[in-house]
C-alpha cells in the first residue's frame, strides 16, 4: 500500500518538476507569430484581451458589450472573416497573456510606448490620448495648475503613461509620488484622500469623474500632460499588424471609423490621430 | 447599481469562490496524505523529490504559482492552457481549472505537513501499548492512532480551511470570476467602490459557518485527551 | 521447570552497550524485582523480553521453547514476534491507555481483535460477551467497576495505572511485566497501585517488576536482581539483598535510595 503511494507520488512530483523547471528554456515567441493570420482564420476567431471600461469596452442596458474598441474590433474581424472574441484579462499581466497565446491581441485603449515595443508590435494609432490631472473638488481653488502641486501627494498607475508624465513634468516631479496598481485604484486613492491628485488617461477620467465613488472628483482644466496615442498590440513579428492596418485604412475610407468616433464622442481625438498619420 | 443588483452580482461571483473552495478541499485533503507518505517513506528518491516539491510550493507565493501554471505552458511550450482540448474552448473553465490545480497542489503540501506533525505528535507509548497487546501494525494505526491524529490536526486543518476561503480571492489574478473579480467589475463599469467592501460580508458569513462546524467537531472529539 | 529463561542477552544503542550479557531464569509463581539506578539497563532488559527492542545477541525461552534467538539466520517476521509477545503482558510507566476509548473498551479492544476474528453470528456474540464479562471481572479485581464507562482522562494517575494492569491481564499472559509502574505517580497514589500488584501475587502469577520502590520489592518479591552498568551485579532473596548486600555498588545504591525517603 505504502509502496503504491510512494510510486504515485514519484510520478506526480516528476511531472511537476519537469513543467516547473522548464521555465526559461525558450521564451522566444516571434518565430511562431508569423502564422498568426492563418491561425486565427483556422480557429475562426480572434481572441481580444480587454478590460471593461467606458467608452472602450463596456455594457449597454441590455447587457451587450459595446464601446468604441468593441465595435472597431468587430468591424475588423468581420472583414477578416472571423469572430471577435473578447476576453477579460488582468491588465497588469497583459504582456504575459499575449506571449502565452491566451489572447491574440490587446485592443483596449492601449497607449503606444517605447518600452512596450519590446513586448509587442503596434498598429498605426487610431486615437490620440492625453494624461490629465484629477483632484478633489474641495481643492479646486488650491490646485489650479501643476506648479501649485509641488507639495502634494500624487498617484498614478505604476509603470503607466501617467507616471511617466509626472516624472517628465518639472513641478509634478517634486511632489510625493505614490504608485497605484491600476488607474481606477488611483482614483479610489484620490477619493479616499490617500492622494491629493491623480494622473490618468483623459478617456478614463472623462468617463469616471462625477460618478459613484468618484462623485467628488474633477479634472483640472487646461493642463495637458504628455500627448500620446492608442493602438492595437499584436505579438512581435505578427502578420496581423499589417493586415489590420490595411483593413483600418479601408474603414477610414468608407467613413465607418468617423461614425464610430462620433457615436462615442471621440471625434476630435480621432481627427488628431488622422492628422498625425499624415 | 442598486444594492439588490450588486448583491445578486456578488452572489454569482461567490458561487465561483465556493466551488473553488470546495473542490480544492475535497482534492487536497487526500492528496496531502499521499504527499505525506512520500515525505516520510524510507525510499529515498521519492522522499527527496516529494520534500523538494513541498519545499518549493511552501516557499513561493501562491500568486506566483498561479501565474506559473497559467502562463508557462503558453510562453515556454507555445501551447496556451486555454487552448488545451480537454477544456473544449471553454475559457472560464480553463481558468478555473488552472486555479483549482494550483490551489490543490498548494494546500496538499500544507496538509501533508500538518498530517506529518499530527502523526509525530502521538507518543511512542501508544504504538507500544498496541503492540504488546498483540495488535498488528495496521490495527494499531487504524484502531489506536488514527482518531488521535484526527483530533490533533483538527485545529490546524480548520485554520488552513479558513485561510483557503480567503486565498481564493487570489484567483482573480488569472481572471477567475470569483467575488473580488465582480467587485472590481463594479468599480470599472459603474465607478462604485463599495461592493468591494461589501464582499467582506460574504467571506465573514461563510467563515462563521465553517467556524461553527469545526467547533462542533472539536467538541465532539474533546473527550480525547492524553 | 523454568517458565522463563533469558540467556546471555546483549543490546547496544549505537556505540553504547546497554546490556552486556544478562542471564536469568524464572519459576512459575515467582515475583522478580529488578532494581538499579537509572541507566543500569533494567528497563531495556524488560523491553527486550517484550520485543519492543530486539536483542543483538542471546536467547529467550518460554517453557523451554526458544521464542527468540538473535543468532537465527532467518529474520523474525512480524507475525512470529506478535505471537511470542502474547506470552507476556506489559504495564508501562506512563500507563499508555488509549485516550479515545472508555475504560472498558481499553480492556476489550485487543481481545476482540484476537479472539473474535473471523467469527460470525451466534459464535461471535458468545465470544464478545465472554470478553466483556472477563473485562468486568478484571475491573472489579482492580477496584474500578464503577469507572468502566469513564474515559482515561477522567481518572487519576493511580486509577489509570490500575486500568492498565487490568488491560495487561485481559490476554492472560504467562508472565506479567511492570516497567516502573509507580514512577509517574504522585507519592500518595502509589499505594493503591502497589496493593493491586501485591494482590496478584496471591493468584500465583509470575511477575517481573522493574521498580524504585525498595520497600515494595522487599515485601512482595520472591527474588531481587540488582543491575548496574548492563550486568547483574547481585541476586538473591529480598532479605539477603537488602540486609546483607555483598557488593560495594549495591551498598551505595541502597544507602542513596534510602536517603530519598
Amino acid at each position: 500500500m505504502k509502496k503504491l503511494f510512494a510510486g504515485l507520488t514519484l510520478v506526480m512530483v516528476a511531472v511537476m518538476m519537469f513543467t516547473g523547471c522548464a521555465g526559461g528554456a525558450n521564451t522566444a515567441t516571434g518565430d511562431e507569430a508569423g502564422s498568426d493570420l492563418a491561425t486565427i482564420k483556422a480557429a475562426g476567431q480572434m481572441v481580444i484581451g480587454i478590460t471593461e471600461y467606458d467608452p472602450m469596452n463596456y455594457y449597454d442596458e441590455d447587457g451587450t458589450l459595446i464601446g468604441f474598441d468593441t465595435e472597431y474590433a468587430q468591424a475588423v474581424c468581420e472583414k477578416l472573416g472571423v469572430e471577435a472574441k473578447f476576453q477579460v484579462i488582468n491588465w497588469k499581466t497583459k504582456e504575459a497573456e499575449l506571449a502565452a497565446g491566451n489572447i491574440d491581441a490587446i485592443w483596449n485603449g492601449l497607449t503606444v510606448t517605447e518600452e512596450r515595443k519590446n513586448d509587442m508590435d503596434f498598429t498605426d494609432p487610431y486615437l490620440t490620448n492625453k494624461q490629465c490631472i484629477v483632484i478633489n473638488k474641495d481643492n479646486a481653488s488650491a490646485y489650479t495648475s501643476a506648479d501649485k502641486m509641488t507639495s502634494a501627494i500624487i498617484t498614478a498607475e505604476s509603470g503607466s503613461a501617467g507616471e511617466t508624465a509626472i516624472l517628465a513634468d518639472e513641478s509634478l516631479a517634486k511632489a510625493t509620488f505614490t504608485p497605484a496598481d491600476s488607474q481606477k485604484n488611483a482614483l479610489v486613492a484620490l477619493a479616499a484622500g490617500n492622494a491629493d491628485a491623480a494622473v490618468i488617461d483623459i478617456t478614463l477620467a472623462t468617463a469616471s469623474v462625477g460618478q459613484g465613488t468618484y462623485e467628488n472628483l474633477m479634472i483640472v482644466e487646461g493642463i495637458d500632460l504628455a500627448d500620446e496615442q492608442y493602438a492595437i498590440g499584436f505579438r512581435v513579428g505578427s502578420d496581423l499588424t499589417a493586415e489590420v492596418n490595411k483593413i483600418t485604412d479601408e474603414l477610414i475610407e468608407s467613413g465607418t471609423m468617423a461614425k464610430l468616433a462620433e457615436k462615442y464622442e471621440l471625434t476630435d481625438r480621432f481627427n488628431e490621430a488622422l492628422q498625425i498619420a499624415e | 447599481m442598486s444594492f439588490l443588483e450588486v448583491t445578486q452580482w456578488l452572489l454569482e461571483g461567490f458561487s465561483t469562490t465556493l466551488l473553488l473552495f470546495a473542490f480544492t478541499l475535497i482534492l487536497s485533503l487526500p492528496l496531502g496524505l499521499v504527499l505525506m507518505f512520500g515525505t516520510t517513506t524510507k525510499f529515498w528518491p521519492v522522499k527527496i523529490l516529494t520534500r523538494a516539491f513541498v519545499y518549493i510550493i511552501r516557499g513561493t507565493p501562491l500568486m506566483l504559482q498561479l501565474m506559473v501554471v497559467y502562463y508557462i505552458p503558453g510562453i515556454v511550450f507555445h501551447y496556451s492552457v486555454l487552448k488545451w482540448p480537454i477544456f473544449g474552448g471553454n475559457v472560464p473553465l480553463a481558468q478555473f481549472c488552472c486555479a483549482l490545480f494550483t490551489f490543490v497542489m498548494n494546500y496538499a503540501c500544507y496538509f501533508s505537513e500538518i498530517y506529518r506533525g499530527g502523526i509525530q505528535s502521538i507518543p511512542k507509548g501508544q504504538y507500544e501499548a498496541g503492540q504488546v497487546l498483540g495488535m498488528t501494525k495496521s490495527q494499531v494505526f487504524f484502531k489506536v492512532i488514527l482518531l488521535q491524529v484526527v483530533k490533533n490536526i483538527l485545529a490546524p486543518v480548520s485554520n488552513e480551511t479558513i485561510t483557503l476561503v480567503k486565498d481564493t480571492a487570489l484567483a482573480n489574478i488569472i481572471a477567475v470570476t470569483e467575488i473580488i473579480f465582480f467587485a472590481e467589475r463594479a468599480l470599472n463599469l459603474h465607478n462604485i467602490i463599495w461592493p468591494m467592501f461589501y464582499t467582506g460580508v460574504f467571506y465573514l458569513g461563510f467563515n462563521a459557518l465553517l467556524t461553527f462546524i469545526f467547533n462542533r467537531l472539536e467538541r465532539k472529539l474533546s473527550y480525547i485527551r492524553s | 521447570m523454568a517458565i522463563l529463561e533469558v540467556k546471555n542477552i546483549h543490546k547496544s544503542f549505537g556505540k553504547e552497550q546497554v546490556l552486556k550479557g544478562i542471564d536469568l531464569s524464572l519459576e512459575k509463581g515467582e515475583v522478580l524485582a529488578i532494581i538499579g539506578s537509572s541507566g543500569s539497563g533494567k528497563t531495556t532488559l524488560l523491553r527486550c523480553i517484550n520485543f519492543l527492542e530486539r536483542a543483538d545477541k542471546g536467547e529467550i525461552c518460554v517453557n523451554s521453547q526458544v521464542i527468540f534467538d538473535a543468532q537465527r539466520e532467518k529474520k523474525y517476521t512480524e507475525a512470529e514476534i506478535r505471537r511470542s509477545r502474547l506470552n507476556f503482558g506489559l504495564v508501562f510507566q506512563q500507563f499508555n491507555l488509549f485516550p479515545q476509548y472508555t475504560v472498558h473498551r481499553n480492556l476489550t479492544l485487543a481481545a476482540e481483535m484476537l479472539e473474535a476474528k473471523g467469527l460470525k453470528g451466534e459464535d461471535k456474540k458468545r465470544v464478545l460477551s465472554e470478553i466483556a464479562s472477563r473485562a468486568d471481572k478484571l475491573l472489579e479485581q482492580v477496584g474500578l467497576s464503577e469507572k468502566k464507562g469513564a474515559y482515561p482522562v477522567e481518572l487519576s494517575g493511580g486509577q489509570q495505572q490500575r486500568v492498565a494492569i487490568a488491560r495487561a491481564l485481559m490476554l492472560s499472559p504467562q508472565i506479567l511485566c511492570f516497567d516502573e509502574p509507580t514512577s509517574a505517580l504522585d507519592p500518595e497514589l502509589t499505594g493503591e497501585v502497589l496493593r493491586v500488584i501485591e494482590n496478584l501475587r496471591g493468584d500465583d502469577r509470575t511477575m517481573i517488576v522493574v521498580t524504585h520502590e525498595m520497600e515494595f520489592a522487599r515485601k512482595v518479591a520472591t527474588r531481587v536482581i540488582f543491575m548496574a552498568d548492563g550486568v547483574i551485579e547481585e541476586e538473591g532473596d529480598p532479605e539477603e539483598v537488602f540486609t546483607n548486600p555483598k557488593s560495594e555498588k549495591l551498598r551505595s545504591f541502597l544507602s542513596s535510595s534510602l536517603e530519598k525517603f
